[in-house]
């Protein structure tokens, strides 16, 4: 299981505790790390240059280190 | 926020409101200007009006009056002896009469001139009923040489010592003879004061020093009980007014440079009050220009009530651009920033995995044209993201297959 994959598990995670839109919040973790999260899978690659971005998005969104 | 249309708009709104109030007071400005020309104008046309009404009726009753006068027997005998006392015991009644119902200030009763002298410069005066004590004197006056050259009425304004009065002369005859004159005059304060009650505004009578004699006006001055003007100006004297305070009527041009028909010279504050300040020349009996009137028209109601007009416009127009600048702001973000909005927080979902969440285009307008545009991008995204996973199940389950 990638860093992405586990990255996209514990921002649902937080969605659920919190009662968050899913989508707009993924949709706005998607644009701003340039991947789509609704794809991720356990198997996915790793994109270490992605993978940044979406944990600042993370930080700045939701307040949360991924 | 500071990015925004809506403050972009709100400052451009802000903006042409500074502008247009800047607008409305110089415009309200402007009428001000105008009003104050026009009525400064009125008020010099409307004085020279009635001044020139005011000398034709007073010129009229006096020479009415004098005539019926004159009828008395017992007159031309006194005048013929030059006997003073009696022509002033005569005439007193009469005089305190016509001084307080018609403002007559002056009664002179002239000597003929001697026998073969037909154009004296100067007459004798017999008696001043005014004033009995003083007689006996030459006066050389214009009044006096045309009465004793024409022999017949002489009216007109003519400047003596104490200032210019409106005078009418007419000869006594006792048997077809001439034995001398009688002369009636209205000072020019008692017009001025006539003038200032029918219109409310304040006069005063300015003449050329150079027509005057500095020791005289001194003396008349101080006869009066006023206070010695005759410095308070470089080359005009100001000899009759209806201010409380004449210095208003100080003036530094000459009478020769007033126009014919009056001139408007400026606006001018003092105590708190605003007047507008113009001038119309006067000419003698001779036709010479001998002085000229300035009248000062007060505007201070004219100035509070354009004052207050200004202040409603400004207020009103403030409160009506800020009611369109709310009702614009309020389209604007009806028909664009919501819509908007709308989209971006649809393409945000649809990223985020809510694939099947539709742009419906919410008019037939330009931002409308963009959701038609923007739905059928969505569509598109929405088929390549199936495909690609399509292709990916189908990858994965071959190679499931062949492991």
């Amino acid at each position: 299981m990638g860093l992405t994959y586990e990255a996209k598990r514990k921002v649902e995670q937080v969605i659920a505790e919190r009662g968050l839109n899913a989508a707009e919040v993924k949709g706005k973790l998607s644009l701003r790390s340039g991947m789509l999260l609704a794809f991720v899978k356990p198997d996915s690659p790793d994109d270490p240059v992605k993978l940044e971005k979406l944990r600042a998005a993370a930080r700045e969104l939701l307040q949360i280190e991924l | 926020m500071l990015g925004t249309i809506k403050f972009k708009m709100i400052v451009v709104i802000a903006i042409t409101v500074g502008l247009g109030a800047l607008a409305v007071t110089w415009r309200f400005q402007r009428v001000y200007e105008d009003n104050v020309r026009l009525l400064s104008r009125e008020s010099i046309r409307s004085a020279a009006a009635a001044f020139g009404d005011l000398e034709r009726t007073s010129t009229d009753l006096m020479v009415a009056s004098l005539t019926a006068f004159l009828r008395d027997p017992a007159i031309a005998p006194a005048v013929a002896a030059k006997d003073h006392d009696r022509l002033v015991a005569i005439s007193t009644p009469t005089f305190v009469d016509y001084k307080a119902r018609y403002g007559l200030t002056n009664w002179n009763w002239w000597e003929k001139e001697p026998d073969g002298e037909a154009a004296p410069r100067a007459l004798r005066n017999i008696a001043r009923v005014q004033r009995p004590e003083k007689f006996g004197d030459l006066v050389e006056r214009t009044a006096t040489q045309r009465i004793a050259a024409e022999k017949k009425l002489v009216t007109g304004l003519d400047l003596g010592f104490t200032g210019l009065a409106l005078r009418a002369l007419l000869p006594v005859e006792q048997d077809g003879r001439i034995v001398g004159y009688v002369e009636w005059g209205l000072e020019l304060k008692t017009f001025l004061e006539r003038m200032k009650k029918l219109s409310g505004d304040e006069y005063g009578l300015v003449v050329e020093k150079s027509a005057m004699n500095r020791e005289q006006w001194a003396s008349t001055r101080k006869h009066l009980g006023d206070r010695d003007n005759w410095d308070d100006m470089k080359d005009l004297l100001l000899v009759q007014d209806t201010a409380q305070d004449p210095t208003i009527f100080q003036h530094e041009g000459t009478i020769a440079d007033v126009p014919e028909d009056g001139e408007a010279l400026e606006v001018r504050e003092r105590n708190g009050r605003t007047y507008s300040r113009g001038v119309f020349p006067i000419s003698d009996m001779a036709g010479r220009r001998i002085g000229a009137i300035f009248v000062l028209h007060d505007l201070t109601a004219l100035q509070s009530e354009m004052s207050e007009s200004r202040q409603h416009a400004i207020v009103t127009m403030v409160v009506l651009m800020a009611v369109l600048a709310l009702v614009l702001i309020g389209v604007f973000q009806a028909l664009v920033v919501r819509r908007l909005e709308r989209m971006t927080r649809v393409a945000t979902r649809v990223v985020g995995g809510e694939f099947d969440l539709e742009v419906v285009p919410a008019a037939g307008d330009e931002i409308g044209a963009f959701e038609t545009l923007f739905e059928q991008f969505r569509v598109l995204f929405v088929a390549l993201l199936e495909q690609t996973q399509g292709e990916e199940r189908s990858r994965d389950e071959r190679a499931g297959r062949g492991s």
